[in-house]
């Protein structure tokens, strides 16, 4: 009796193999056209915001032991590091990064000009930390953006924590979309499960 | 006797049983399963270190990504898509496992630690993003194999009234090295010349916890009975064939494993997201410095641990189901309201709460993951929903949020909004849960077997 059952499992469960990699196969599809989706979601956005804040990054980790050379390749890349000679601490960082932390806001376009204001703290010798804030000015270069100067803040030109805007919001398209997704996932899901019970 | 066989070697799916509860996964304890307490206390203080490692190697990933990302001079966007690898590895794990019922529970447990530990340490050497995901990935391999090998030495060796305190001590310890790596954030120890470095290299201590003890350490009896028994030529009857992988997709239990897994993928993809993000996320989007963010982890990881006893103690008073809801709606809002406030004082008491309700629902889940299965295929079908439902979360969640809150070139561009807009998976599940999910409250393993029309 028991084998019998044994049985008839080890063919039902044979039986599964084709339908099992069809179904893989069709997730893999699904994940491929997702994929696809998202890259051309992505396609064209290039935004002042992110450019400003790894050049700080790169900036803030000329000062490291070890990465510093790196760094400076890495800052040139999206504008002259020299530019924010001012920002670095001008006592030593004990081979630690020049700006412990650093947050960006939202930008601003003057002119062709995209002006991105900065809050950080640099390193101001025996643990002390010194906050500097201001703005970075970015221009448009073969549809990226590269770092021409810093400035100093106008009162509306706040980051984030400080009340400023921050430098991209979701639109309001996306969360109608989301919510959708949500009522299409719940309606299929509860379609699946009652498929699979049959 | 062939239910003695089969639930010796049922394979165990990587990392589920830490937080399965532990009355419904354990095997009926025995005379001949019996040690004596001090061999049952080193081997739990043993095993505890892979849970703790578990907890510990993945927060260093979530906490230290800006530092890993400076390093290596990275997109949000490579950062996310090197998360699919490396969290492939919690994948691959079970493979690794499944060893175990061939080659027996020490030796297998032995050979993962030294994985472990070797690949850890040789992340701290990496010299570019991939070759870290690469040395990740082999990590994580030998991780999540020693974390499910450990799970089942416990089940094995552990008589039933000591296991729950046993597992939970593990869960426990999982919780802790997420604290740790808060600590030694606190302490910066990323300030040091090493950086980030230093905290893979911490992970050599269980080698050297091994390297001492190894011999101490015996194969557990239960893997032993079933070898000599197929050694001594019994029949299929006194020892179960293994279960083969398509098993749980038969049609008798293909309903509760497209619904319970997912429920588990549904609830882990915005999960991992949030967890993977949120302290880059507090550094570069709300502007919090790295000690305030270690002293956010340390204090509402800390408090909000109590959220998985909380979890525990009212899915027995008011059922699995309405826990599971509750726990759901808390952890979406206070998720939400994590990812979208700039407060401080409003974001400790929302991660506090997230991570009360979004991480603590662990036993409420696990209980679904097991209850709703036959013994014969419990290992089995919670490592379908573990190792590929759940992982998908694992591997798509740090993904997605990278990708698409790349403050560059994401279509979303920040991450705070792309985590918000993930939680949005885990509604369906609220639905899905009150609709379709038996209650199983109060009834023994064989009665919901009958109940929810699979025996």
């Amino acid at each position: 009796m028991v084998s019998d059952e044994r049985a008839a499992a080890k063919e039902e469960v044979a039986a599964l193999r084709r339908p099992f990699l069809i179904g893989v196969g069709l997730l893999l599809l699904v994940m491929a056209v997702l994929g696809v989706v998202i890259r051309q979601a992505n396609a064209g956005n290039h935004r002042p915001e992110g450019t400003a804040e790894r050049w700080l990054a790169a900036v803030g980790d000329t000062t490291r032991k070890g990465v510093g050379a790196d760094a400076r390749k890495r800052a040139f890349e999206l504008g002259d590091p020299a530019l924010a000679t001012d920002l670095l601490p001008t006592a030593g960082t004990d081979g630690k990064a020049a700006f412990p932390d650093l947050e960006v806001g939202g930008a601003t376009l003057v002119d062709g000009v995209a002006r991105v204001p900065y809050r950080l703290h640099r390193r101001a010798g025996a643990g002390d930390k010194e906050l500097k804030q201001g703005v970075v000015l970015l221009q448009r270069s073969d549809e990226r953006w590269r770092v021409t100067g810093l400035d100093s803040a106008k009162a509306e030109e706040r980051v984030p924590s400080e009340g400023g805007r921050i430098p991209s919001r979701a639109p309001l398209g996306a969360f109608v979309g989301a919510v959708l997704l949500g009522v299409l996932i719940t309606f299929g899901g509860a379609g699946l499960i009652r498929w699979a019970g049959r | 006797m062939a239910r003695r066989g089969r639930r010796t070697t049922a394979p165990i799916a990587a990392g589920v049983p830490t937080e399965m509860p532990p009355s419904v996964v354990a095997p009926e304890g025995g005379p001949e399963g019996e040690r004596d307490d001090a061999y049952l206390r080193l081997l739990l203080w043993l095993l505890v270190s892979a849970a703790f490692f578990e907890g510990y190697d993945s927060s260093i990933l979530a906490l230290l990504l800006p530092n890993i990302q400076a390093s290596f001079r990275v997109s949000e966007a490579v950062l996310g898509i090197t998360r699919i690898p490396i969290e492939l590895g919690l994948f691959l794990a079970f493979f690794v496992a499944r060893l175990s019922d061939r080659v027996g529970r020490r030796p297998m447990l032995l050979w993962s630690v030294v994985g472990y530990t070797v690949f850890t340490a040789a992340t701290a050497l990496s010299w570019d993003i991939w070759s870290f995901a690469a040395f990740q990935l082999l990590s994580r391999i030998f991780l999540g194999a020693e974390y499910a090998i450990g799970v089942t030495m416990i089940v094995e060796e552990f008589p039933a009234e000591r296991r729950a305190r046993a597992l939970g001590t593990l869960l426990t310890f999982a919780a802790l090295g997420t604290i740790a790596v808060g600590i030694l954030l606190f302490l910066g120890l990323q300030d040091t010349a090493l950086d980030w470095r230093a905290f893979y290299l911490v992970g050599l201590a269980p080698l050297l916890v091994l390297a001492f003890y190894r011999r101490r350490i015996k194969e557990t009896r239960r893997f032993i009975q079933t070898r000599e028994a197929k050694r001594a030529g019994l029949g299929p009857d006194a020892v179960a064939d293994e279960v083969p992988m398509l098993e749980p997709w038969r049609r008798r239990y293909r309903r509760n494993l497209v619904l319970v897994g997912l429920v588990h993928m549904l609830r882990s993809i915005p999960l991992f997201g949030s967890t993977a993000w949120w302290a880059y996320y507090a550094e570069r989007e709300r502007g919090f410095t790295s000690t305030q963010v270690s002293i956010f982890i340390i204090c509402a990881y800390g408090l909000g641990c109590v959220g998985y006893y909380v979890c525990g103690r009212s899915m027995e008073r008011f059922g699995r189901r309405p826990t599971a809801m509750v726990y759901f709606v808390g952890g979406i809002f206070f998720s939400v309201v994590l990812f979208q406030s700039s407060g401080t004082l409003v974001s400790f008491f929302a991660l506090l709460l997230a991570v009360f309700f979004g991480l603590g629902m662990g036993p409420v889940m696990s209980a679904f993951a097991t209850e709703l299965f036959p013994t014969e295929i419990r290992g089995q079908s919670a490592a379908w929903i573990r190792n590929v439902f759940e992982i998908a979360g694992y591997v798509f969640g740090p993904a997605l949020v990278g990708i698409l809150g790349d403050h560059s070139t994401g279509a979303i561009g920040n991450i705070g909004d792309t985590v918000t807009l993930l939680m949005v998976l885990q509604v369906p599940t609220i639905y899905l849960v009150w609709r379709y999910m038996p209650e199983t409250k109060g009834r023994e393993l064989d009665d919901v077997g009958a109940a929810v029309g699979i025996h």
